[in-house]
C-alpha cells in the first residue's frame, strides 16, 4: 500500500480526499470483462441460432433420448404376466414394497387403505378401466391423463409397479371404511394361484 | 446574507427513530416468515400467510427501514456537505409523515390481499401515486437544499443521492403503470414478456439504487467521519460513479435467463452484470482503502467493525451476483434457495450492517452525547455476524442440494425425485438453519434499540438546539469561488474557465447540479432504451400463437386470487427449457403464451413446483383437497391451507369492472363478453363443481372462490398443444416371456434379448390438450 502518494486533494466537511491513482488490478477487471463482453457478444451474434436456448434444449432432449435407448437396448424391459403379478399378490417380500409404495404415492388419490378418495375404489370389484391384473398393471404405467390418473411409468421403477399392482390384488375384498361409491364395471377377482 | 447557518438535526432524527422501529417490525416478520415457510401450522389464513406476509417483510425492511435510514442519512449528511440548512422545514415535515403514513397504509393492504402482483412493486395503485407525490417531495427538498448551498462542489455522497433520486423516480413510475378497476385494485399496462422485462428492469435497478447507490452515498461520509481517515481516491469515485450509474440499469433481464424473454436482452443483461463487477469493486475499494493506517482502530470500535464488513459484504455480494448472472450458473441458482442467500448477503450484510455502524456512529452525534456501551455494540456485531455466514452458507447448501435432486435422472430416464415434495422435504433441515440464522441477526436489534436508548437518556437538555456553523456565502451554479460579485466580462469569463480546467472537467460539473442531474438522467436512459423500446415496436420479440385465448370470467377471478394469496411467491409459471424441467412439468414456456397475463406471474422461487402446465393435470377433485388440506394430496406438503376459499362467495359482481380495465390495456374482450360476464361464471363454476360431486367431493361449492381458483388452474397452459420431446420407452407391448421373477425384471430377460421387441413409447401425451 505504500506506493500510493496519498496528497490530499479536497477537503469538505473535514472529510479529505486524496486522489490515488487506482489500482492495476481493478483496471484488470475493467476491461477485462469489457473485452470479454465484447467477444461474447460478437460470437452470439454471429452464431445465427446455433448455440441458442431452443437449439441447446433439442440436442439435450436428443441426446438424453438415445442414451435412454441404449440403455433399454441393453436392459430390455417386459411387462410381468398376471401369473407373475399374481404370485406377487401371496410373497411377504413383494407386499411389503407394493405396499410401501403404494402409502407414498396412490394413498393420496386412492385414499390410506384404497376406499377411493379423489380417484376410484381400489378394493371393490367394479373397474373403470379393466381389473385383469394385467389391465390395471397398464393402467399404472399408462395412466388415464384425461381423467387426472398420471402415467406412473415415467416416475416409478417397473419392478414397484407390479409390486403395487400385486399388491392392489391382494386387498380385493377388504371392505375398507367410508368407501367410495361404486364406479365402472363388475369384474370378478382372479384368482390366486393354489387358491 | 447571515454568516451562520443553523443545521435541521430534528429531522434526520425522527428518521433515524422511525428506521430503528421498522427495522424491528421487518425483520421479525422476516422470522416469522422463515417459520411459516416450512411449518404450515403457523399459516393463519385468511390474513397471516406466507403469501402475504411475504411481501410485507421485503417491503417493511426494504422501503420502511432502509427508506427512512437513507433519508435520515441524506438530510443530516448533505446539510454538513452542503453547509447549508434543509431546504424547506414544512416539505421534511409532510416528507416524515407521509412516508411513515406510507408504511403503515402498505401493511394493512398487503395483509388484506390488495397487491398488484409484481415483486418488490405490490402496493395499489392509490399507494404508487402517494410513494410517486412523496418521492417528488424529497426531490424538491434535495434540490432545493443543493440550489441553496453554500459549497461549490459537491460531494461524492451528493452524486450517489442524486443518482438514486433520478433513477427511483424512473423506475417507480416506468413499471408502476397500470389500469385501476377499483380504489386498491389494477392490472399492469404491461403483459407476459414486456411485464417482466419492466418488472426486472425495475426490480434489479430497486436493487441497485434504492440499496446500493445511497447507501454507497451514505458509506462516502459515514466511513471516513468514523475512521477520521482521507477518502482514497477522487479519481476512483468519479470512475466507478459514472460506470455504475451508466451500467446497472442493463442487468435487470438476468433476471429471466431461458425464460420467454428474448435472447438478445438476457445476453444483455449477463454481459451488463459482468460488466458491472468493476464499477461495484470500486466502491468496495474506496471504502476499505479509507481504512489504511486506521485498520488498528477496529480492535476497539465496533462502529468501524459493522462498516468494514458491510462494505466487504458489498463486495462479496457484488461478486456473487455478476456470477450468478452468466447464464448456466443461473440455470442452478434460479427458482432455488441460493438467490435468498445472495439477497440476504447483500440486505443483512451490506445495508443492515452500514445502517447499524451509522446508528450506532450517528445517534450520539445527534443527541450530543456518548454511545452507551460500546461492549453491547460488539456483541451485536458478533452474533449478527455469524447470523449472516448461517444463513448464506444455509442457503447455498439448500438452494444447490436442491437443483441437483431436481435435475437426477435413472440411466432409464425417469426422473429420481419425481415428486416435488422429495426435495423440499430434504432441505427442510437447512430451513431450520435459516431460521436459527435469522433469530440470531433479529437478536441483535434487541440490543441495539436498548443502546440506543441508554444513549439517547444520557443526552443533555439542550440536546434539540440547533446546530449553528459558519458559513460561506452561497454559491450559484454557475459562480467560480471568490468571483460572485466580478463584472460578467470576456475576461472574467476565461478566467473561471482556466480556473475550472485546472482542477479537471469533473470538478466543473461537480459545480452544476442541473448539467450533472441531466447527465445522470442520460447515462440511465441508455440502457432502459436499449432494452425496452425493441420489446415494445419489434413484434417478433413475442411471436403470437393462434391458439391462445383470454381467459373466461371465471378464471380471471381466479387469477385474482391466485395473485391476492401471493401463489406466485412460491410457485413459477415458467417452464425452462431443460430436459428435466420439461420431464417433471411438460412442454417449456413460450412469450406467446403470456400475451394477455397483465401483469406476468412467472414468480422467481419454487419452494413448490410450477404451474405453467398444471392445467388438466389433476382431476378438479384433486385441487379442491388440495386446498383444504395440501397434506391430504401431498404427504409432506408445506403449503399452508385455505380453507377461507370454500367460504368466500366469488365477487360477480367485480368482474365488469375487471373485465373492462383489462380490455384497456389490450385483453380483447367484446361487449357482449363483458354482459353475459356474470352467466358465463355461474355457468363455468357449477360445471366444476358438479364435477367435484361426481367424483364424490364436497357439495355445494358452486358460488365458492374455490371454484374460480380451480377453473384458474384447470386453464394455464392449456392453450397449447405439446408433447414431451423425447417420449421414453416405459413398458414393451405383451407377447414377450415371462420373467422369473418380479422383482428383478432385467435379469429375467437377460438372456433372451432376441425375442423382446425394442422398447417402443406408449406414453400418451399428457392431459395438455385443450379442452
Amino acid at each position: 500500500m505504500a506506493d500510493f502518494e496519498d496528497k490530499v486533494l479536497h477537503e469538505l466537511d473535514g472529510i479529505k480526499e486524496y486522489d490515488n491513482a487506482m489500482p492495476g488490478w481493478l483496471m484488470a477487471i475493467w476491461w477485462g470483462s469489457l473485452l470479454f463482453a465484447a467477444v461474447y457478444l460478437m460470437y452470439y451474434a454471429l452464431s445465427f441460432g446455433e448455440g441458442t436456448m431452443d437449439s441447446e434444449y433439442r440436442a439435450e432432449s436428443q441426446q438424453a433420448a438415445a442414451e435412454v435407448q441404449s440403455y433399454f437396448d441393453a436392459h430390455p424391459l417386459v411387462p410381468p404376466t398376471s401369473a407373475v403379478l399374481l404370485a406377487g399378490a401371496q410373497s411377504p417380500q413383494v407386499l411389503a414394497k407394493g405396499e410401501a409404495r403404494f402409502t407414498k404415492t396412490c394413498a393420496p388419490c386412492h385414499g390410506a387403505q384404497a376406499q377411493g378418495l379423489i380417484g376410484p375404489n381400489l378394493t371393490d370389484d367394479r373397474w373403470i378401466h379393466g381389473g385383469q391384473v394385467e389391465q390395471v398393471f397398464q393402467s399404472v404405467v399408462k395412466g388415464w391423463p384425461a381423467k387426472g390418473m398420471p402415467p406412473w411409468g415415467r416416475a416409478i421403477p417397473p419392478d414397484e409397479i407390479a409390486a403395487l399392482v400385486s399388491y392392489v390384488r391382494s386387498i380385493q375384498g377388504s371392505n375398507p371404511p367410508n368407501a367410495k361409491a361404486p364406479e365402472g364395471d363388475k369384474v370378478a377377482p382372479e384368482p390366486l394361484p393354489g387358491k | 446574507m447571515s454568516n451562520t447557518v443553523r443545521y435541521d438535526d430534528r429531522t434526520p432524527r425522527l428518521f433515524f427513530l422511525a428506521a430503528i422501529i421498522w427495522a424491528v417490525v421487518g425483520m421479525l416478520v422476516g422470522v416469522l416468515i422463515a417459520a411459516m415457510l416450512f411449518v404450515p401450522g403457523l399459516n393463519l389464513a385468511p390474513y397471516l400467510t406466507f403469501g402475504r406476509l411475504r411481501p410485507l417483510h421485503t417491503n417493511a425492511v426494504i422501503f420502511a427501514f432502509v427508506g427512512n435510514m437513507i433519508f435520515g442519512s441524506v438530510y443530516h449528511s448533505m446539510q454538513r456537505l452542503l453547509k447549508t440548512r434543509l431546504f424547506n422545514d414544512a416539505l421534511t415535515r409532510i416528507h416524515f409523515w407521509g412516508w411513515q403514513l406510507l408504511i403503515v397504509l402498505a401493511a394493512l393492504c398487503l395483509v388484506n390481499g390488495n397487491t398488484q402482483g409484481k415483486e418488490y412493486a405490490e402496493l395499489p395503485w392509490v399507494l404508487d401515486i402517494l410513494i410517486a407525490v412523496l418521492w417528488v417531495i424529497f426531490a424538491v427538498n434535495f434540490f432545493g437544499t443543493i440550489a441553496i448551498r453554500r459549497e461549490k462542489h459537491l460531494y461524492v455522497a451528493i452524486w450517489f443521492y442524486l443518482a438514486s433520486i433520478v433513477a427511483v423516480a424512473i423506475l417507480h413510475i416506468g413499471n408502476s403503470m397500470a389500469m385501476p378497476y377499483s380504489l386498491l385494485g389494477s392490472y399492469s399496462a404491461y403483459a407476459g414478456v414486456k411485464d417482466a422485462l419492466m418488472q426486472w428492469w425495475y426490480g434489479h435497478n430497486a436493487v441497485a439504487f434504492f440499496l446500493t447507490t445511497p447507501y454507497l452515498g451514505m458509506m462516502y461520509y459515514y466511513l471516513p467521519k468514523a475512521a477520521d481517515r482521507p477518502v482514497f481516491s477522487y479519481r476512483l469515485s468519479i470512475m466507478h460513479f459514472w460506470s455504475l450509474v451508466f451500467v446497472y440499469i442493463w442487468a435487470g433481464p438476468h433476471h429471466l435467463h431461458y425464460s420467454a424473454l428474448p435472447e438478445w436482452a438476457s445476453t444483455l443483461g449477463m454481459l451488463f452484470s459482468l460488466i458491472l463487477w468493476m464499477p461495484s469493486w470500486g466502491g468496495m475499494v474506496n471504502g476499505l482503502f479509507t481504512l489504511r493506517g486506521a485498520w488498528s482502530k477496529l480492535r476497539e470500535d465496533p462502529i468501524l467493525k459493522f462498516m468494514v464488513v458491510a462494505v466487504t459484504y458489498y463486495g462479496m455480494s457484488t461478486f456473487e451476483g455478476p456470477m450468478m448472472s452468466i447464464k448456466s450458473v443461473n440455470a442452478v441458482s434460479h427458482f432455488t434457495d441460493w438467490t435468498i442467500g445472495h439477497v440476504h448477503a447483500g440486505a443483512l450484510g451490506w445495508n443492515a450492517f452500514l445502517s447499524f455502524g451509522i446508528l450506532y456512529w450517528v445517534v450520539p452525534k445527534l443527541w450530543k452525547t456518548e454511545l452507551y456501551s460500546k461492549k453491547l455494540a460488539t456483541i451485536h456485531f458478533w452474533i449478527g455476524t455469524i447470523g449472516i455466514i448461517l444463513y448464506q452458507v444455509s442457503m447455498w447448501v439448500a438452494g444447490i442440494t436442491q437443483w441437483m435432486m431436481w435435475r437426477a435422472f435413472e440411466p432409464d430416464g425417469r426422473l429420481v425425485y419425481p415428486d416435488f415434495i422429495e426435495t423440499v422435504i430434504r432441505i427442510v433441515p437447512l430451513y431450520w438453519v435459516r431460521l436459527v440464522a435469522g433469530l440470531l441477526f433479529f437478536s441483535g436489534l434487541p440490543l441495539l434499540v436498548y443502546n440506543l436508548v441508554k444513549t439517547i437518556k444520557t443526552a443533555p437538555a439542550n440536546f434539540a438546539d440547533e446546530p449553528e456553523v459558519n458559513a460561506p456565502p452561497r454559491v450559484a451554479d454557475f459562480s467560480a469561488p471568490g468571483a460572485t460579485t466580478a463584472p460578467n466580462t470576456y475576461d472574467h469569463a476565461f478566467y473561471r474557465f482556466q480556473y475550472a480546467l485546472r482542477h479537471g472537467f469533473h470538478r466543473i460539473l461537480e459545480g452544476r447540479m442541473i448539467t450533472f442531474t441531466v447527465l445522470v438522467a442520460l447515462a440511465l436512459s441508455v440502457g432502459s432504451l436499449t432494452e425496452a423500446l425493441p420489446m415494445f415496436f419489434d413484434k417478433s420479440n413475442v411471436k403470437e400463437i393462434a391458439s391462445v385465448m383470454p381467459l373466461k370470467p371465471l378464471e380471471v377471478l381466479g387469477r385474482d386470487i391466485y395473485i391476492r394469496e401471493g401463489c406466485y411467491l412460491c410457485h413459477s409459471q415458467l417452464v425452462r427449457p431443460f430436459r428435466y424441467e420439461t420431464e417433471r412439468y411438460g412442454e417449456y414456456s413460450k412469450a406467446g403464451e403470456y400475451v394477455y397475463d397483465h401483469p406476468f406471474q412467472w414468480g422467481s422461487k419454487r419452494t413448490g413446483p410450477d404451474l405453467h402446465r398444471v392445467g388438466g393435470k389433476y382431476p378438479s377433485l384433486w385441487h379442491v383437497r388440495h386446498m383444504q388440506n395440501p397434506r391430504s394430496t401431498t404427504p409432506g406438503s408445506v403449503m399452508p391451507r385455505y380453507t377461507h376459499l370454500f367460504t368466500w362467495d366469488i365477487d360477480v359482481a367485480s368482474i365488469g369492472p375487471k373485465m373492462r380495465a383489462l380490455r384497456t390495456v389490450g385483453v380483447p374482450y367484446t361487449d357482449g363478453e363483458i354482459d353475459t360476464a356474470p352467466a358465463s361464471i355461474e355457468a363455468q363454476a357449477k360445471a366444476i363443481a358438479a364435477e367435484v360431486e361426481a367424483q364424490q367431493g364436497p357439495r355445494g361449492l358452486a358460488g365458492k372462490e374455490i371454484m374460480a381458483l380451480t377453473a384458474y388452474l384447470q386453464r394455464l397452459g392449456t392453450d397449447i398443444k405439446w408433447q414431451r420431446v423425447a417420449p421414453q420407452p416405459l413398458v414393451v407391448p405383451p407377447a414377450a416371456p415371462p420373467p422369473p421373477s418380479v422383482s428383478t425384471p432385467p435379469a429375467a430377460t437377460g438372456g433372451k434379448p432376441a425375442t423382446t421387441a425394442v422398447p417402443v413409447a406408449l406414453a400418451p401425451a399428457p392431459a395438455g390438450g385443450k379442452k
